[in-house]
């Protein structure tokens, strides 16, 4: 009985763990990135990033019916780790769940996450590779910015856009 | 009750490491997870009963190997071997053996898993990669179909070469080989001449979120990157003497340089100009025809180049030559249509196009030109002399024009001259200017004609760019008919339009 009530006891700590890692990963970065924000005189909300090195592994729009039937709601964004245990951000994948299996659409890897003016502070050296990482990480996995994500990754399903320019 | 208190305690103690370890270095972040399985097992022992230490040491165990790898593995299981043989007082060396068996499973299982995760990663590069170019490809493929426009043709390709939709170099610029194949000829380029500069227009298109199309748009209506295009274009580089360009040309291979070479005067002039320390040259090349070069920093963000780049450069290169080939062919083929064989001015269709372009909705003059006694010419004198006499003709017209005038041949020995937002005074200006000097110019056999030299009428309309320009047309030619009437040799106006 003290075995299977032990083994218990570590199921749950694992599981406590795992299922904690990534959020307080998450409020770790926004915690540090707020610090490193405060010293260089930054507004975290006021920061203009570019998402334009997303990669499409289709080229959209599309005329798959998975990709052409599919709603904004279908576009799902998950954020990509590296390791269990110590997470890392390393991406952002786009996958469209509407149909029998997920289809991975597109991929933002968070070197190409890009703000300018983070980049400028970087080539003055007021910023280090890795306190970049941090706040382009919070940044990246903000909702707001998934919401402007998906957005965007909408409208580039969309065929209007290729009748309006024609 | 006990249990209940362990289960807390442990959750606890999961909740309490994961909230402090992200704050501290990998390290110690490391350390902070391995502790707190080690707390797991010293409560275990302190609070439970019995206690079950000997094998809860494993899961510490396996928390060291996740964390530090197979040395940090057999680190842990010497230390609990030692921990349970001090708490214990009793030897057991099998289970020590376990331990270290136990180490070195989880470490092959874990260097199992992180092969795969690392594999998958690379395919994951590898699929990026290769749908990156294909997207940028076929953009610009798209939008090179768009135009046969050599100049937007480059812009296209330069803007994608630097657009962050498209390769996302800071900076590209285009050398044409000259006719004579002597010498390169800075045409275009894109980007900044500081970084600081590159910043700013950074910031602006992240600000907007401009795609590629947006970006050559701009780029054609801007003017952008003007500073760095007037240095560019000033730049001709002969390929008689030895440089990094010149090799290039010879070779038809790309070149990286990771660092400026101060013996080589060439690269040192690109250094002192553009600042350009590391960059790659691409040939353009199509069927073994170099029509020239591009070269590509980062001038702005200093990521370092290396040999992928000019893998990535290169297919972008050779369609950019093959489409720089159809267009110059293309734009041969429409200078043929659009000129006169014989004079080399425009022509007729040419004329008839320009009524129709836009800057006939704003003020313009006409002049229409006519050759007295023309026919005697050609009776007297044959059609040869006639033509050679055209020839000659077209050439007094166009040294006599100002900047923005155009002369296209009308039709016969008539010829007609657009003159835009110029009122009607400066057209009698141009008109006389023309007269005068045809009147001075010794054409061959000119002393045969009728008043022993010769002579054109002129016949000058204006328009306000709100009346139909064939009415304008017509206007100057009833104020040539004038001037034929009224003797010949002279300028005539249409007024009260």
């Amino acid at each position: 009985m003290e075995y299977a009530w032990l083994l218990l006891n570590v199921i749950v700590f694992t599981t406590v763990f795992l299922v904690t890692t990534r959020p307080l990963y998450i409020r770790s970065l926004k915690v540090k990135a707020v610090k490193i924000a405060d010293r260089l005189g930054l507004s975290l909300h006021k920061l203009v990033y570019s998402y334009e090195q997303m990669v499409f592994f289709t080229a959209l729009p599309s005329h798959l019916p998975q990709l052409k039937q599919a709603k904004k709601e279908d576009i799902c964004l998950k954020l990509d780790y590296h390791s269990m245990f110590f997470p890392r951000l390393k991406g952002v994948k786009v996958i469209i769940t509407k149909g029998k299996y997920p289809y991975n659409l597109a991929y933002l890897p968070i070197k190409d996450f890009r703000l300018p003016s983070l980049d400028r502070l970087s080539s003055e050296s007021h910023l280090s590779g890795k306190e970049y990482l941090i706040i382009s990480s919070y940044l990246a996995s903000h909702p707001d910015t998934l919401d402007e994500i998906r957005d965007e990754v909408f409208r580039k399903m969309q065929f209007k856009d290729m009748k309006q320019a024609e | 009750m006990e249990g209940l208190f362990l289960t807390a305690a442990f959750v606890f103690v999961a909740f309490i490491a994961n909230t402090f370890r992200f704050y501290a270095n990998g390290y110690i972040n490391r350390l902070i997870f391995v502790m707190s399985t080690v707390l797991l097992v010293l409560l275990e022992q302190w609070f439970a009963t019995p206690s079950h230490t000997s094998w809860l040491l494993l899961f510490a165990i396996a928390a060291t190997v996740v964390s530090f790898h197979f040395s940090g593995g057999m680190i842990a299981a010497a230390l609990s071997s030692w921990y349970l043989w001090i708490t214990t007082g009793a030897m057991e060396p099998s289970v020590y053996a376990a331990y270290f068996l136990f180490a070195g499973s989880v470490y092959a299982i874990r260097y199992y898993v992180r092969k795969i995760r690392q594999q998958r990663d690379r395919w994951l590069e590898i699929l990026t990669f290769n749908s990156k170019q294909l997207n940028v490809t076929k953009d610009v493929s798209q939008a090179m179909q768009e135009t046969f426009n050599t100049k937007r043709l480059l812009e296209t390709i330069l803007t994608s070469m630097t657009a962050g939709h498209g390769l996302g170099y800071n900076r590209a610029m285009i050398f044409l080989l000259s006719e004579d194949g002597n010498s390169l000829k800075g045409i275009m380029a894109t980007g900044p001449v500081r970084a600081e500069e590159g910043f700013k227009i950074w910031e602006d298109i992240t600000a907007n979120r401009y795609g590629l199309t947006d970006l050559i748009d701009k780029k054609e209506a801007e003017k952008s990157d003007q500073q760095l295009n007037e240095i560019v274009q000033d730049m001709t580089i002969p390929l008689q003497e030895k440089s990094f360009l010149r090799d290039v040309m010879e070779s038809g291979y790309p070149l990286l340089i990771k660092e400026a070479d101060t013996h080589d005067g060439l690269m040192m002039r690109f250094y002192h100009t553009l600042g350009l320390k590391e960059f790659v040259v691409i040939p353009l090349l199509h069927q073994g025809v170099k029509s020239g070069v591009v070269i590509i920093d980062n001038l702005v963000n200093q990521k370092p180049l290396n040999m992928h780049d000019v893998d990535i450069i290169t297919p972008l290169a050779t369609q950019a030559a093959i489409a720089l080939q159809q267009a110059s062919q293309y734009e041969s083929v429409e200078r043929m249509a659009l000129k006169d064989g014989l004079t080399n001015l425009y022509n007729q269709r040419a004329f008839q196009q320009s009524l129709s372009d836009d800057f006939c909705a704003r003020p313009f003059s006409i002049i229409l030109l006519d050759i007295d006694f023309f026919k005697n010419y050609n009776d007297t004198n044959g059609h040869m002399l006639g033509n050679e006499v055209l020839v000659q003709l077209a050439g007094v017209i166009t040294k006599s024009l100002r900047g923005d005038d155009l002369a296209y041949r009308f039709g016969g020995e008539e010829f007609v001259i657009l003159l835009p937002h110029t009122p009607r005074d400066q057209a009698i200006k141009v008109a006389e200017r023309i007269r005068k000097r045809v009147e001075e110019t010794a054409f061959p056999k000119g002393e045969l004609q009728p008043e022993g030299k010769l002579t054109v009428s002129l016949g000058v309309a204006e328009s306000d760019g709100t009346a139909d320009p064939f009415d304008t047309v017509e206007f100057a030619d009833q104020a040539l008919y004038e001037a034929k009437e009224s003797g010949k040799n002279r300028v005539a106006v249409k007024v009260g339009m």
